[in-house]
């Protein structure tokens, strides 16, 4: 029988996290300060934006400044606590434990980052609550064990508020163990520089890029849900670099992605083309 | 003295009115004359004394505009017969007379003569008639005004009320197509209205009833009125020629079915309105409108609304096209495209012409005003002058245009190829050889003037700069103007713009602005006086959302209205608005729904108009009380429904993976690995969440009849409401997803949803305080709230989804057709949900019921409970019978 178990080699384990060159990030504020001594005073960081706005960029960027392992689960609906606690496996006859990716940021200490936490379900999430108060706890239920987090751990989520509606939203009892990191897009100049070095393409055509998402960005609530995120900048950027016909790889990255509605995406085409 | 005149100057020479009329009147006309307005007078004094002195102080000064005694009798003898056949058409004639003679034409004893024929076919008709001349008149002229008029009499002998739309009809109408039209439009009505009695003939031979051919005919002749009435609408978009064609298939519906024909006629199916997209040539505004008003407000950065210049412009040959203008919030753009062959350049011509105002909006051309522009109406041409200045500015902020949206210059070129492809280089005007950058041969010289071609070429290169005015446009304008006042330029046709662009008309912004200025100030005066004091901001807000309303090609610019009665028609609807605006702080939002008519066999398109609101919490007396009197009810119901709570983790064994180890599972495999065999890794459980996946909307009837008082002394809405409570209770404890929508209904654009509880919020105390803002209130239009409930019911994911209505009687609403009409669109909206995988459920306490529950909502899906004070018990054994 094949088994999945890692050998319980606590370095190792952290070796793999570990961020290993500089990722590039441009400060949009202060936030590298506020999550630095929210790191220092112990205190769980909730970063808030729309998506692809930079969030994950930050969080590794954080990670390298303060020498962290970085372990990042992406939430989902089907998300168990055992997924993010740990289970039993089998090893050969044996049964050995294995630590999920919380259990793990708690033991050996690092960053445990809970990206889109909305997306799981409510009962999962109330495990990471011992985690959030002074207690600095994590229950391990089947192991019947209290796992005390290690100085070095610390919980990271992220919140995308523009996705709240009735049905999922996330609890005002979870909201309020965090400080809040409020992300947004940059701003234009360093907007038009993270898509030039992100994508490579020209000052010229990143400027443009640019300009196009800030016209899609002023019709959110008027048709459009979420505006161009940065990150289908860059791959319009991506795309563009590699020889694609600019409208055709706005289109592709910029418009398709944000709207079902033929209507709308004719309008958002016609911007594309008035631009380019 | 004769009887009648000692008879009035008795009645109503008090303060002399009467002998100031006659000492005028003599002046004017002779005995004869004098004796044929008592006659009239006679006859409006038996009618309406209020009326007559009015006659006798403005009578004289409108006879006193025509030129000799004669025709002042005739007309004296014209208004007397009009007023035999009724006496208020009197008035219409005197109302209308003074407008008549100022037409360019001017008064005829004709319009009185057709208006006295008129009349004897129908009054009504004619103060139709009288009252849209003066306007007919200005559109067509003298001569075929009496055209028009014989048409109308002609059309009133057949149909009196077919000639009362036509008559409506017919300003607008002319508007839309050229006077020499007008007779054939007015012909295909006449043919329709002939044509409709050999359809029914048919019919007729058969049928018992028709007796005479006026039995049959009230009827048929309906085609006819509602072709007049749909004619302005239609006449917008498509030509006279084509109008036959959308006539011939109309009529071709009508073999199938009497009703049918009818409301095609009056475009209310959706197969007459594709009919008319049909037979429309090149792209309309209506069909791009949805792209362009997110595109505009992406450039202005506000709210830009994009109305049809039609209002504005006819679709005259000569012109060739609508213009498009703005007029500083606004931008009207032609109603149609027709340029190209090809739809999408069409559209691209669309497009170019909207940047081209939004530019005019954002490079400031209005910056300055009439009053800057006066200095150039002193210059020797100064209709020229405007066309130089307009064009350069034009240049210039084109220019600009192109400098931060170089896609446009793409698409210009592109445009502009494929427009002078289609033209002989010398059918250019003196504009387009310099805006498209196209050199004129030298023959072109004999049109153009050389020395003002010249100058606009230079000036052109000084407005295509980067940093310039209006102003600068306007001083160069003033040069060039000095410059050739000496010369002899030829002009004529060199005055066409290049295609897409619009007039600048520094009026239209001035009035616009300052008219709506005037009319939020009126209003604002007016709320005040009523005692509530509104923001200006929200004045235009509300006034804005009205014109919205109205459409893209309503006839009228609403902050331009000056008729007082229209005025006070938009005070109203502003209020109503401002009304609405409040109540939407706790509207959710609004969505228009279908509405199925069983007799047309086909959906009235975006018919009802469904607001979806949060109930207001109020106080949560009665939920307590229903909770108290029920008390021992509640803590049964709770037990019970518990118990019917699944296991909370369902265990899956032998899986390939799992939170546990499955032991029984371990050891077959290890006994399989020594044996040899290759063992199943099938060895862990899994754990899941068991949820009972059910979610029920309630969906409860708040109309007048639910406050019918019980022998209890309990209305049926307390009863429901105490029902809901024990529910809300019992599905707690159950743990299935739930929500309870209110809903009342009055006529079809108001029919309101309201959200006690919806999917997921959570339980609290300001909830239970909404269950007491369930009162009776409107009418009960059940298919647009079913509608509404299927689709909010359809945004969860369970697998059983239960619409459950709370209802008292049949569904019924004061413009919701017979109840076979209602009954059909509930049924229809019953089954639109089923196809959704919606399951409903009806319980009511109407008894007469038992005739149409069956067949609105099928089976035995439905409850009738006799005893209406048990439905509060009923309801939770009923909802637990159906999802268990
Ligand atoms: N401030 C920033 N500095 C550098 N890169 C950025 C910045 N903001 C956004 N990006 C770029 O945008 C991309 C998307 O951001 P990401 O962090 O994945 O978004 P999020 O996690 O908010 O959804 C990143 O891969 C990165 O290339
Ligand atoms: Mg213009």
């Amino acid at each position: 029988m094949e088994s999945e178990v890692v050998a319980i080699d606590h370095d190792a384990v952290l070796q793999e996290y570990l961020v290993d060159s500089e990722p590039f990030y441009l400060p949009l504020e202060d936030e590298v300060d506020l999550f630095t001594i929210a790191y220092e005073k112990k205190v769980p960081v909730m970063l808030k934006g729309p998506t692809g706005c930079g969030k994950t960029r930050f969080i590794s960027y954080m990670a390298y400044k303060l020498n962290l392992p970085l372990i990042t689960v992406a939430c989902h609906e089907d998300l168990t606590s055992s997924d993010l606690v740990g289970r039993y496996l089998l090893d050969g006859s044996q049964t050995v434990w294995q630590d999920g990716p919380l259990t793990t940021a708690v033991r050996h200490g690092g960053i445990c980052y809970l990206d889109e936490i909305v997306e799981a379900r409510k009962d999962t999430t109330v495990v990471i609550h011992p985690l959030t108060d002074d207690r600095r706890i994590l229950p391990l239920e089947k192991r019947a064990q209290l796992l005390q987090a290690m100085d070095r751990f610390m919980l990271v989520i992220s919140y995308n508020p523009g996705y709240q509606t009735v049905l999922k939203d996330l609890k005002q009892s979870t909201k309020q163990r965090f400080i809040t990191l409020n992300f947004d897009y940059p701003s234009a100049e360093l907007e038009e520089e993270i898509v030039m070095h992100e994508s490579g393409v020209s000052k010229k055509d990143a400027i443009s890029l640019r300009k196009i998402a800030e016209k899609f960005r002023g019709m959110k609530n008027r048709g459009l849900d979420e505006g161009a995120s940065t990150r289908l900048l860059i791959y319009a950027g991506v795309l563009i670099k590699n020889g694609v016909e600019p409208r055709r790889a706005c289109q592709s990255a910029m418009v398709d992605p944000i709207t079902d509605d033929p209507e709308m995406g004719k309008t958002l085409e016609e911007i594309i083309s008035s631009i380019l | 003295m004769s009887e009648l005149e000692t008879k009035f100057r008795d009645k109503y020479d008090s303060n002399g009115v009467f002998s100031t009329c006659l000492d005028e009147l003599s002046a004017l006309v002779d005995e004869d004359g004098k004796e044929e307005f008592f006659k009239t007078l006679d006859i409006v004094d038996s009618f309406s004394k209020d009326t007559v002195p009015w006659m006798l102080k403005s009578l004289p000064s409108l006879l006193a505009r025509q030129a000799d005694s004669k025709s002042r009798l005739e007309t004296l003898k014209a208004i007397t017969s009009i007023g035999r056949a009724k006496w208020s058409a009197v008035v219409a004639v005197l109302n209308n007379l003074d407008k008549v003679c100022n037409t360019t034409d001017g008064f005829n004893i004709e319009w009185l003569n057709h208006g006295v024929k008129i009349s004897c076919a129908d009054q009504d008709a004619a103060i139709e008639y009288f009252n849209v001349s003066a306007d007919v008149m200005e559109h067509l002229g003298g001569k075929l005004f009496a055209v028009w008029a014989s048409l109308g009499e002609e059309i009133a002998t057949k149909s009196w009320r077919a000639s009362k739309e036509y008559f409506k009809a017919s300003p607008s109408v002319l508007s839309k197509i050229e006077p020499g039209d007008m007779e054939q439009w007015a012909r295909l009505g006449i043919s329709l209205i002939e044509k409709s009695p050999k359809v029914k003939s048919k019919h007729k031979a058969q049928s018992l009833f028709a007796i005479g051919a006026a039995a049959g005919q009230a009827k048929q002749m309906k085609l006819g009125i509602n072709y007049f009435k749909s004619a302005p609408e239609i006449l917008g978009r498509v030509s006279i020629s084509d109008l036959s064609g959308w006539v011939e298939e109309g009529l071709s519906h009508t073999d199938e079915k009497k009703e049918k024909g009818e409301a095609f006629f009056s475009l209310q199916t959706s197969k007459s309105r594709s009919a008319v997209d049909e037979l429309v040539k090149g792209l309309e505004l209506n069909d791009v409108h949805g792209v362009l008003l997110p595109f505009a407000e992406a450039f202005t950065g506000s709210k830009t609304p994009i109305r049809s210049s039609s209002i504005f412009y006819k679709n005259m040959p000569g012109l060739s096209r609508f213009f498009s203008v703005t007029d500083g919030t606004r931008i009207y753009l032609p109603p149609q495209v027709s340029i190209f062959a090809d739809e999408e350049l069409n559209f691209k011509s669309y497009k170019l012409s909207l940047i081209h105002e939004i530019a005019h909006l954002r490079y400031n051309t209005f910056d300055i005003g009439t009053k800057e522009m006066s200095a150039l109406s002193g210059s020797h041409d100064s209709a020229l002058s405007m066309k130089i200045f307009e064009f350069l500015e034009d240049e210039r902020v084109d220019h600009l245009t192109v400098q931060e949206l170089p896609g446009i210059a793409r698409d210009k070129t592109i445009l502009t190829n494929e427009f002078t492809k289609k033209l002989k280089p010398d059918e250019l005007s003196m504009f387009e050889y310099l805006s498209y950058g196209i050199d004129p041969q030298d023959k072109a010289f004999e049109r153009i003037d050389r020395k003002l071609f010249e100058a606009l070429k230079k000036a052109m290169e000084k407005v295509k700069c980067d940093n310039t005015s209006v102003m600068h446009t306007l001083e160069l304008a003033k040069s060039i103007s000095k410059e050739i006042e000496a010369g002899n330029h030829l002009v004529r046709k060199t005055e066409e713009r290049p295609f897409y662009r619009g007039v600048i008309d520094f009026g239209l912004i001035e009035k616009t602005k300052r008219a709506t200025e005037e009319l939020i100030e009126t209003f604002s005066n007016r709320l005040a006086q009523k005692g509530a004091e509104v923001e200006a901001a929200d004045i235009l807000e509300a006034i804005t959302r009205i014109e919205e309303s109205r459409g893209i090609d309503s006839d009228s610019v609403l902050v331009h209205l000056s008729d007082s009665e229209e005025i006070s028609y938009l005070f109203e609807e502003t209020e109503q608005m401002l009304e609405e605006m409040e109540s939407e702080k706790n509207m959710r939002r609004t969505v228009h729904y279908d509405e199925w008519d069983h007799m047309l066999d086909d959906y009235k398109k975006s018919w009802c108009r469904v607001r979806e609101i949060d109930m207001v919490p109020t106080n949560q007396v009665c939920y307590d009380a229903a909770l108290k009197e029920y008390y021992g009810v509640v803590s049964q119901l709770k037990r019970h429904f518990a118990l019917l709570r699944p296991d909370r983790i369902k265990r899956f064994f032998r899986e390939e993976r799992g939170d546990d180890i499955d032991f029984d599972a371990v050891i077959e495999s290890v006994v399989e690995r020594h044996a040899g065999v290759t063992p199943s890794d099938r060895v862990y459980i899994r754990r899941e969440k068991n949820l009972r996946d059910v979610s029920v909307a309630f969906l409860v009837d708040m109309s007048y009849s639910t406050s019918d008082e019980l022998p209890n002394g309990k209305t049926i809405m307390d009863i429901q409401r105490e029902g809901l409570v024990l529910m809300a209770e019992a599905l707690e404890s159950i743990g299935d997803q739930w929500a309870v929508y209110g809903f009342t209904t009055h006529y079809r654009d108001r029919c309101d949803v309201f959200v006690v509880r919806d999917f997921n919020m959570p339980f609290t105390d300001e909830i239970k305080k909404r269950f007491d803002g369930l009162k009776p209130t409107g009418q009960t239009r059940l298919g647009a709230v079913i509608r509404h409930a299927s689709s909010l019911l359809a945004r969860v994911t369970s697998r059983i989804r239960l619409l459950v209505l709370l209802s008292d009687g049949r569904p019924y609403d004061l413009d919701y057709g017979n109840a076979k009409y209602a009954i059909e669109d509930t049924r229809k909206a019953v089954w639109e949900g089923q196809q959704k995988g919606l399951s409903f459920y009806c319980i009511t306490v109407d008894k007469k019921s038992r005739d149409y529950l069956p067949y609105m909502y099928g089976g035995t899906n439905f409850s009738l409970i006799d005893n209406v004070e048990a439905l509060p018990v009923m309801l939770p054994l009923i909802y637990k019978r159906l999802t268990t």
